[in-house]
């Protein structure tokens, strides 16, 4: 027997299952992921089309294609692990957690562009080829193409929450398009379906049933639309407002030489950040792979708050030229010089971004300087100008330096090294006990950074442009320690005040993301790229940069300020430190254990299974309920019958509606005798049924038009074995429907919550 | 006059009159008190019996036995030669009841139907000479042969069972019953009954020409001798009489009867019809309802029963309107169409 394959489809939603994948390339710098998943995708629609020509029955295709893939997914990413082949081996699922837990390290790490490493390969296509199942059964196999969106949709927001733009406009147009050619070709097939399952008997009702299921399936489409739109904006952070619009508004506008954006000095970036304005800021071409932030300004005092800013640079000058910032710094550590040429620059005089380090830089003329932390002044807004840069590159090793004897020969600071260890008065209590919780006291200078940067970006800060309600007078980072709750401003203040508790001269920068790239080459800077980052004096090393702010929102993490050993500090300092030390460190760190997971506390008592077996019960319980209520409901009416002829009404309306159910829609306004002929030929009864059959069409007819009061046999038994029969004649499918869905059930429900209904006030 | 002569027994003619009686004992008899068991007996040999002579049409038969127990007339109408006469016959020598058989021509009188007081010399006073109504089974040949005034002379005793002559009132004999036969295709010099007559009859029947294999067992059995001539009698009077009585005891349940009302509604709103069915044609509508269950064994009418009697008892009262008989519908079939249309009532 030939089954329809579908072609058309399942070509549709492969169609749309790339077109939605392909936007994700702007994610990484590389696309060997690419031709992975393309080819991913076409094996998944084909093993589908191949598999629904040899069969129809949806479970047997549903499996076949997911072997199929995961057959795939093995040989191709996975091949060096596999035996004969295709079958898996313990070490393939080593290998994939290494994969995953490699891409999960990356995304983590990096802001978009990030590099495709081989975990970020092997999950892309994964994922890519988990969507296309979804899509493929769901549209075409299942034959809802409505729901298809939902996976569809997922992906497509995995591009467009996290590429830090705004994607093309045409990509959402062309998914959406091809999602509707989708929906209309299942709706042509139904609508063409209907014609030929109109039941002949029926055909006077036949009209209501066509539009009913079909207001259903409407109704349906709507409901999910409406909880994916819910839901979809719940768990999607930070979504850009308008980056459907975007990609065509793009070109106009333009940054142009207009007021320009300047960063405040009363240090307000919330108002930058949330910024819906997608016009650039600044447009720029470097050499450098993965480039730092931009800086502007430079954060020194927090007296009573986040901080002001101030700048150390100097009074522009006309062919001004900056002494060599590496002058100082040990041969040892590695650097690359870089060049950074901006053609459209948004930022007002005085400020001017550049990049940590910057060795010279031609504004074509206009009168400038550098100041010794870094910042510029310029005289005027120039439009475009150059920058040359030193990227340094140091290691651990290089941060173990020890300081020289005579700090103020080397330190290029040292008369403002004051000002970088000060603390806030309104904190320094809490800051200095938490400082000193966080590393040991022999802790070096980078482990301590390193310690302050992890507990800042671990699970329990969380990032918000949204601040909880500060109670009156509370300091800012008093209340933000508390509620960790925040965003770049408060981590990097923060960080800060934490590093200066420990003696160790920090400042936070504000400047500007790398912005986005559409080409790989030119970058865009929006206002809501605008951050705050903190930088820590090393000795040996100078200010280096660190990124405490979790999430999408913040710079990538420098390889400096993570800690090669995994483990943690804690582990750390036991080893290294004398017994004293950990002595007095121990109980502060198993404090902060303890309320650094107080769920895994909570949960150590219960074994995880026993979750999962409630969690089982509760949902056989839900399940559980129409059939019950359905059951309760027909013993009920039974019992409660005033005669034998309105029990037998009611044995009847029993058998109409279970057979209903099951898809057998006994005629309406019909005699009872045509009803049960009518179902006798639907059903294909053999003859011991039929008779079953006929003897109770013959008792509804006697019940029903009978002489009253005549004594009538019970034909509950009867009713149940012509329910059981036709129940063993239909699909699978149409068998769980009806005994989990069933109609009688429903009306009781309908009729209780119309009792509800009426009983409220005012209904009348 | 040929067809009576055929018949044998006593022969008695008034003009274009015939009266028949015959002296054959009936075969089955109905036990004193009739039951459902008796109507399903008889009715079944009766049924049987006509069967062997009018070959391949027994809904015809049933319809002409429900009518008979339904204490109705019928009304045949069927083109010349396909048996209507024979129906009408057969079910009279079926039963064992006197019989009169009227072929009406233009020149009938009124007199010759109800009877006529005629002076009788020797005893010097009125005699009433009883006309040919004055049977159990009364045998109307081309009734709208006849003219109106000679048809209405039926009206009175089809309705009421009894004839008023002179200020005189005469009970008919129970059962009565009248078949009377039309022919619908010669209508020259006819007068088509008028609604108001067509309204008595409970139904009207339309034979239809035979099967082929019916017409050959036809000429196989009726080339030699009319089989009309080996009848043998089911019943008589009195068994029938009691047959109706225990017809009248079948139970209409309320659900039936709004059924039977909302049926007849159909008729009177359709846009298809400009005459819809009157109270008596609903009233003939159960009773013939109950004859078919009572002929089914059944002590209760069912929808069913009246969904298949309601086109034959409906259809040739009804006046199409103009549109429907523009577009050339048959009342059979518009009835047919309203009754499928009509929900039947679920509740009791």
């Amino acid at each position: 027997m030939r089954h329809d394959p579908k072609i058309i489809a399942g070509l549709l939603a492969a169609a749309a299952t790339l077109v939605v994948m392909l936007p994700m390339r702007g994610l990484f710098d590389a696309s060997p992921w690419l031709y992975p998943s393309v080819l991913g995708v076409v094996v998944v629609a084909a093993s589908g089309m191949i598999l629904r020509s040899l069969t129809h029955r949806s479970g047997v295709i549903i499996i076949g294609q997911a072997l199929v893939a995961a057959a795939y997914v093995l040989v191709t990413q996975l091949g060096e692990t596999t035996r004969l082949v295709v079958l898996p081996t313990p070490r393939s699922v080593t290998a994939l957690v290494d994969h995953f837990e490699q891409a999960r390290d990356t995304i983590t790490t990096y802001a978009a562009p990030a590099p495709a490493t081989p975990g970020i390969v092997v999950a892309l296509v994964i994922i890519v080829v988990v969507v296309a199942l979804a899509v493929d059964l769901s549209s075409v196999t299942a034959g809802t193409p409505a729901v298809a969106g939902l996976p569809l949709l997922s992906l497509f927001l995995v591009s467009a929450a996290n590429s830090g733009g705004s994607l093309y406009g045409l990509w959402f147009v062309v998914s959406a398009a091809l999602w509707l050619a989708m929906v209309a070709h299942q709706s042509d097939i139904d609508l063409r379906g209907w014609a030929t399952s109109i039941p002949l008997m029926a055909r006077g009702d036949g009209d209501g049933i066509a539009s009913r299921s079909h207001r259903w399936q409407a109704a349906r489409v709507g409901a999910f639309a409406l909880v994916a739109a819910v839901a979809v904006a719940t768990f999607v952070p930070h979504l850009p407002p308008r980056y459907v619009l975007d990609g065509l508004g793009r070109g106009g506008g333009g940054a142009g030489g207009g007021a320009g954006l300047r960063l405040s000095s009363e240090l307000d970036l919330r108002r930058s950040l949330e910024s819906p304005s997608e016009v650039p800021v600044l447009r720029y071409t470097t050499d450098d792979p993965t480039p730092g932030p931009l800086r502007v300004a430079v954060v020194e005092d927090f007296d009573g708050g986040l901080g002001r800013m101030r700048s150390r640079a100097l009074e522009p000058q006309e062919g001004y030229s900056p002494e060599n910032p590496v002058a100082r710094v040990p041969d040892t550590i590695g650097r690359d010089l870089r060049t950074l040429v901006v053609e459209d620059n948004g930022i007002a005089a005085p400020q001017l971004p550049l990049p940590w380090l910057t060795r010279s830089a031609d504004l074509g003329g206009i009168p400038w300087s550098l100041g010794v932390d870094g910042t510029a002044q310029v005289q005027r807004t120039p439009g475009t100008y150059s920058a040359s840069f030193v990227e340094l590159d140091p290691q651990d090793a290089d941060f173990a330096v020890l300081p020289p004897s005579n700090p103020d020969t080397n330190v290029d600071n040292t008369a403002y090294r004051d000002a970088y260890l000060s603390l806030d008065s309104g904190s320094i209590v809490e800051v200095s006990r938490l400082a000193n919780s966080l590393a040991g006291i022999d802790a070096t200078p980078i482990e301590i950074a390193q310690a302050i940067q992890e507990y800042l970006r671990g699970p329990d800060f969380e990032y918000d442009l949204e601040l909880p309600e500060r109670p009156q007078g509370r300091d800012p980072v008093v209340h933000f320690l508390r509620t960790k709750v925040g965003y770049c401003q408060q981590f990097a203040a923060t960080m800060t005040l934490l590093a200066r508790a420990r003696g160790i001269p920090a400042r936070v920068v504000i400047g500007f993301l790398p912005g986005s790239s559409a080409n790989g080459r030119d970058r865009i800077v929006r206002a809501s790229d605008a951050h705050a980052w903190p930088e820590l004096y090393f000795e040996g090393v100078g200010w280096t940069r660190f990124e405490p702010t979790p999430g999408q929102r913040a710079a990538s993490v420098p390889g400096y300020s993570i800690s090669i050993d995994d483990s943690t500090s804690t582990d750390t300092t036991t080893s290294t430190s004398e017994p004293t030390s950990t002595s007095s460190t121990a109980p502060s760190q198993t404090d902060e254990t303890v309320v650094a997971d107080p769920a895994a506390a909570a949960q150590a008592g219960t074994p995880r299974w026993v979750w999962w077996l409630l969690g089982l019960a509760g949902l056989l319980a839900v399940l559980a309920i129409l059939p019950a209520t359905a059951w309760f409901a027909r013993r009920r009416e039974r019992r409660t019958a005033r005669d034998s002829a309105e029990r037998v009404e009611r044995e009847w309306r029993e058998l109409v509606t279970q057979l209903e159910d099951l898809g057998i829609r006994a005629p309406v306004g019909a005699t009872p005798r045509q009803s049960g002929r009518w179902i006798g030929h639907r059903m294909h009864l053999e003859a011991p049924m039929q008779e079953q059959l006929d003897h109770v069409v013959a008792t509804l007819e006697r019940a029903r038009y009978g002489t009253p009061g005549q004594d009538l046999p019970d034909v509950s038994r009867e009713v149940d074995a012509l329910v059981g029969r036709v129940r063993s004649s239909r699909q699978r499918s149409a068998q769980l429907r009806s005994i989990l869905w069933p109609q009688d059930g429903l009306d009781v429900w309908r009729s209780w919550g119309r009792a509800v209904l009426d009983r409220l006030p005012g209904r009348r | 006059m040929d067809s009576g002569a055929k018949w044998g027994g006593e022969l008695v003619r008034i003009g274009d009159l015939v009266t028949l009686s015959r002296e054959s004992t009936p075969s089955v008899t109905p036990s004193p008190s009739a039951d459902l068991e008796d109507v399903v007996r008889v009715g079944g040999a009766l049924a049987d019996t006509m069967n062997s002579v009018i070959e391949g049409k027994p809904d015809v038969v049933l319809t002409a036995i429900t009518a008979l127990l339904a204490e109705g007339h019928l009304l045949i109408e069927d083109v010349p030669g396909v048996g209507k006469t024979m129906l009408a016959k057969t079910l009279a020598r079926s039963i064992d009841v006197s019989v009169r058989r009227v072929q009406f021509t233009p020149d009938l009188l009124p007199s010759d139907i109800t009877g006529v007081s005629i002076y009788n010399q020797e005893r010097r006073d009125f005699e009433f000479r009883p006309g040919a109504v004055f049977a159990n089974v009364v045998v109307g040949d081309e009734i709208n042969r006849a003219s109106p005034k000679a048809q209405s002379a039926l009206l009175e005793c089809m309705e009421e069972s009894q004839v008023t002559v002179d200020g005189h009132t005469y009970e008919l004999p129970h059962p009565f019953m009248i078949m009377a036969t039309q022919n619908p295709v010669e209508m020259e010099g006819t007068y088509p009954l008028p609604e108001a007559q067509r309204d008595r009859f409970m139904a009207r029947l339309s034979m239809g020409y035979p099967t082929a294999a019916a017409e050959v067992a036809m000429l196989d059995h009726h080339g030699a001798s009319s089989p009309i001539e080996q009848l043998r009698p089911v019943t008589d009077a009195a068994g029938i009489s009691r047959l109706i009585h225990a017809v009248r005891t079948v139970h209409t349940s309320p659900a039936v009867r709004q059924y039977i009302v909302d049926i007849a509604a159909m008729t009177r709103t359709s846009s298809l019809i400009r005459l819809g069915a009157s109270p008596r044609a609903t009233l003939h509508l159960l009773r013939a309802g109950r004859s078919r269950a009572a002929l089914a064994g059944r002590d209760h009418v069912l929808p069913d029963d009246i969904q298949a009697i309601a086109p034959i008892v409906l259809a040739h009262r009804l006046l199409l309107s103009s549109e429907a008989q523009l577009a050339r519908r048959e009342p059979l079939e518009i009835v047919t169409e309203l009754v499928r249309r009509t929900r039947v009532p679920a509740a009791r």
